[in-house]
């Protein structure tokens, strides 16, 4: 083993020190809390209840702004405090402030005994906690309410003419800065991590750009982001005020846990002050893009000298961004329809294959590029069982199959993706460069069923205003968290990690997922359908088989039986001529008797169940050949040959059957020659053996070989070759029900060849021949 | 009075009936030959309840039993045969149309004694009966314990 060993770090530190990675025990500081607001103004609350009600809370500032001390504005009421066209101002929305607790502007009023050198204060109220909020904006005179009716409109028009969301990023900060003055102005998007990315920025020389640059997550804490979606604007005119602390004259109102949320003067965290001296700037404004009720990206100005934008300039802004929040969102759920209705086709497509194919796991495998396009993967994999089959840019097979034992539990009802390199893989080397990015599904609850997507690595540069990393340090034993000192761009590689899966294309996943089930659900139900179906079919057949069995033989029976009674008894009666008559009746009735017989007998064929045991084929055949010859062949010469036969697995009977059907036609159709000849031969070929009968009988023409297995299909006249024309049907049953194949060729006049196989894997070996 | 034990033929065609007797009486045989129509008629019969409530008392020698059979059919009338502990050794062929197997297998784990399918020609008819009238009417003896008159 080869250790160095470890920096001595005390307990309490490490433990802070793995808490403090970046800046996220800001995520504890209750920045809505401050217990202070900022210096350019003043605040005033009183109890919600009555008109009367005396201030109960004032910032400390108070004091010089209404030049008075402390004991005389605490427990007075408003209308004491100031004039009455002032009060007026207040009481605008008194009303309107009990029934809800936004933030609304008052107006303007102009205080007679300040020491401030500006006389206007902008008035905004809002109500909390059972208090009615005043506070007091120090600004100079209000801008002309119609300047800023016209600004907003011409920003509409120009809405209109933005082509991309670039077009409408740009005009937003451009905008926003000429209504505000500050040097610059920039919007950022926050990513699902949080970190924020600049993508449009206005601004002059003094302060530099950011444009492109990714902001982390840490930079504003997540209590920061909840702040920032209630109440949407915020201004820092000088980082460098002297924050004013909240008194009370009411020993059960807690100042320094009064929530400011919806506060506009709100004292900020020195933790933000810090970094904003950081960052060189010396006031700042922030607007919240908010999009359903998310926390969408930011506007954020900053100036280099302290400076201010009055209320009705900021609330302007904030309603340009409201508009710009309205067109970002119907522009993003426009392309998230667009997708949504390509993927759909495309869900369309591959349902339409799967259906067609024979099994639809081919019907996804042969058409890759409709699979990929379903979530724009690279690569993609189908996994049934053991099996995997993978397409485009994809891992091996066997890392595939790794990949879907760790993903394991993660897949059994949703989507399961990730666009970043899970470690707990076994071996990411393996398949970093094809499948950083995953996105997988399972079709199956019972049986490994899955569809795995894949996308490459792709080895990203980010640009980081300043180094995240190094935003904490230890001083004397103690952490120290402070916002970094540079936000000079800092290149980072991030590897393992691929472009992100998009809610649209994993939904189109999910959504593909659902549809397949869909399927495979129906598809089991039509199968029980057609089962049901087919024992119904099957029970009907049998009865029916049954019943020819009983009743269509008897008459056939009774005819003959009667038609021999008066053969016997009457025949002294009859003409010549009508005793053949009579005869004809016995023959006909006891053909179709016989017909019935071979019928059912075929039908039997497929119902009995094979009984498969060792068939020496060639005694089989000397076998039956014996019983030709005693009861056919008596008064004729044919000869048989048989060559080497194997030993087969079959069922012996219907084997037997085989060989009488197909010998008796060879002794059949060789009447006439003399001597007949026929021969009886084994060929072993690659996936079958097959054997053959010959003769040099009357042969047929090869034109009808096809009919010569038919149900009662005969290719010569009843009166040259007797017979019911089903023997060869049978043999075709038979032989087919064993696995095996059979044809025919004929040489008209000359004979013909009889052929069945049966697979090899029916051949039993003996010892002798494998060893 | 005919002292030989009679044969019971249970069959519902009548055409079925004539050629039967006809090929029986061909065989020389001397038994009465007894015809049920129906399946309840031959159990009447056999239990002597019914219209035959009144017949002398004694089994046939063999009963020549079809398969499909008005009211109770004739895997019915084996069963209740071979229930009842006074006929469980009662002759019993299976004289029917019927090549199906599952009726042979039924009919034999019944406990038929013989099972004959009724061939097309009249004359291998004939002999399939002589073979068994002879067989069962004649040469056989009836099991011991089996009840015989003479």
């Amino acid at each position: 083993m080869n250790s160095t060993p470890e920096p001595q770090i005390p307990a309490p530190i490490k433990q802070a020190l793995n808490e403090a990675i970046t800046l996220t025990n800001c995520d504890r500081e209750p920045i809505h809390m401050p217990g202070s607001i900022q210096a350019h103004g003043f605040l005033l609350a009183r109890s919600l209840s009555t008109d009367a009600a005396p201030v109960v809370v004032a910032s400390r500032n108070a004091v010089n702004f209404l030049a008075r001390p402390m004991d005389q504005i605490l427990g007075s009421s408003l209308s004491e405090l100031f004039p009455a066209q002032d009060v007026e101002v207040l009481y605008r929305a008194v009303e309107a402030m009990r029934t809800d607790d936004r933030q609304r502007f008052l107006g303007s009023v102009c205080l007679q005994r300040h020491v401030y050198p500006s006389e206007e204060f902008q008035v905004v109220g809002y109500s909390r906690n059972n208090l009615q909020f005043f506070e007091f904006e120090s600004s100079g005179p209000a801008p002309d309410q119609r300047d800023l009716n016209s600004v907003i409109a011409d920003f509409v028009a120009r809405l209109e003419h933005c082509r991309n969301p670039a077009d409408l990023f740009h005009t937003l900060t451009a905008q926003i800065r000429h209504l505000t003055g500050f040097d610059r102005v920039m919007l950022y998007q926050f990513d699902k991590e949080g970190h924020g990315t600049v993508l449009a920025e206005d601004r002059n020389d003094r302060l530099p750009s950011y444009l492109g640059l990714r902001f982390p997550a840490s930079d504003i804490p997540r209590q920061a982001r909840e702040l920032y979606i209630q109440n949407r604007v915020r201004i820092i005119p000088d980082v460098d005020y002297v924050p004013s602390p909240l008194v009370s004259s009411d020993n059960t109102i807690d100042t320094a846990t009064l929530d400011l949320s919806f506060s506009v003067l709100r004292s900020v965290s020195p933790v933000h002050r810090e970094y904003m001296r950081n960052m060189r700037t010396a006031s700042s404004m922030s607007v919240s893009l908010v999009i359903e009720g998310r926390l969408w990206g930011l506007i954020s100005a900053h100036h280099s000298e302290p400076r201010f934008a009055p209320y009705l300039v900021r609330s302007a802004c904030d309603i340009l961004s409201r508009i710009a929040a309205t067109q970002i969102a119907s522009g993003e759920r426009a392309a998230e329809m667009s997708d949504a209705v390509r993927f759909k086709s495309i869900h369309t497509q591959l349902l339409t294959y799967m259906a067609a194919g024979e099994n639809y796991i081919d019907g996804l495998a042969k058409h890759p590029e409709e699979l990929l396009a379903l979530t724009r993967a690279a690569g993609a994999a189908i996994l049934v069982g053991d099996r995997c089959i993978t397409l485009g840019q994809a891992p091996q097979p066997a890392e595939v199959l790794n990949l879907s034992n760790t993903l394991g539990t993660h897949l059994s009802s949703d989507v399961f993706a990730t666009s970043q390199l899970d470690p707990r893989f076994e071996n990411v080397d393996a398949v970093r460069a094809h499948a950083s990015g995953i996105m997988a599904i399972s079709l199956s609850q019972i049986h490994r069923m899955q569809i795995l997507w894949f996308r490459p690595e792709v080895v990203q540069t980010v640009h980081w205003a300043g180094e995240p990393a190094k935003a904490h340090e230890i001083v004397d034993g103690v952490l120290q968290i402070h916002p970094r000192n540079s936000f000079v761009s800092w290149k980072e590689i991030v590897r393992g990690k691929s472009e992100p899966w998009t809610d649209a294309e994993i939904e189109s996943a999910r959504e593909f997922r659902h549809a397949v089930l869909e399927i495979v659900l129906k598809r089991a139900e039509e199968l029980a359908d057609i089962a049901a179906e087919l024992r119904v079919v099957n029970r009907e057949l049998e009865a029916f088989s049954y019943s020819v069995s009983h009743d269509l033989r008897a008459p056939f029976r009774h005819i003959s039986g009667f038609a021999e009674l008066l053969t016997l008894n009457e025949s002294k009666n009859l003409s010549e001529r009508g005793k053949r008559h009579l005869a004809a009746i016995v023959e006909s009735a006891q053909f179709a008797g016989l017909l019935v017989d071979s019928l059912l007998n075929f039908s039997r064929l497929s119902r009995t169940p094979l009984d498969l045991k060792p068939v020496p084929m060639k005694m089989l055949v000397e076998d039956v050949w014996r019983d030709i010859e005693r009861q056919d062949l008596r008064d004729r010469h044919v000869s048989l040959t048989v060559h080497d036969l194997p030993l087969v697995r079959a069922d012996v009977n219907l084997m037997r059957q085989v060989w009488i059907n197909l010998l008796s036609n060879a002794a059949k159709y060789t009447r006439g020659r003399d001597p007949g000849v026929i021969t009886v031969r084994a060929k072993q070929q690659e996936k079958e053996i097959v054997f053959s009968i010959d003769d040099n009988g009357v042969g047929f023409d090869n034109h009808y070989a096809h009919k010569l297995f038919g149900v009662f299909q005969r290719l010569h006249r009843m009166e040259e070759f007797e017979g019911t024309g089903i023997g060869l049907a049978n043999v075709r049953r038979i032989i087919s029900r064993m696995g095996g194949r059979t044809w025919a060729e004929g040489r008209p006049g000359q004979g013909a060849t009889f052929f069945f196989s049966i697979p090899s894997t029916s051949e039993v070996r003996t010892d002798k021949e494998s060893s | 009075m005919n002292l030989l034990k009679p044969i019971l033929l249970v069959e519902d065609n009548p055409n079925d009936v004539e050629l039967t007797l006809t090929a029986l009486s061909s065989t020389g045989l001397a038994n009465d030959v007894v015809v049920t129509r129906d399946g309840a008629e031959a159990k009447d019969y056999l239990f002597r309840q019914g219209i035959y409530k009144d017949r002398e008392p004694g089994l046939p020698t063999v009963v020549l039993l079809d398969l499909k059979l008005p009211k109770i059919d004739g895997l019915e009338l084996l069963q209740i045969i071979r229930d009842d502990p006074n006929m469980a050794n009662l002759p019993v062929v299976i004289l029917t149309s019927s090549r199906e197997e599952r009726d042979v297998s039924a009919g034999y784990d019944l406990g038929s004694n013989a099972y004959v399918v009724k061939p097309v020609a009249f004359n291998d008819f004939i002999k399939a009966i002589q073979d068994l009238g002879i067989f069962w009417a004649v040469i056989n003896e009836p099991p011991p314990g089996a009840f015989r008159r003479r």
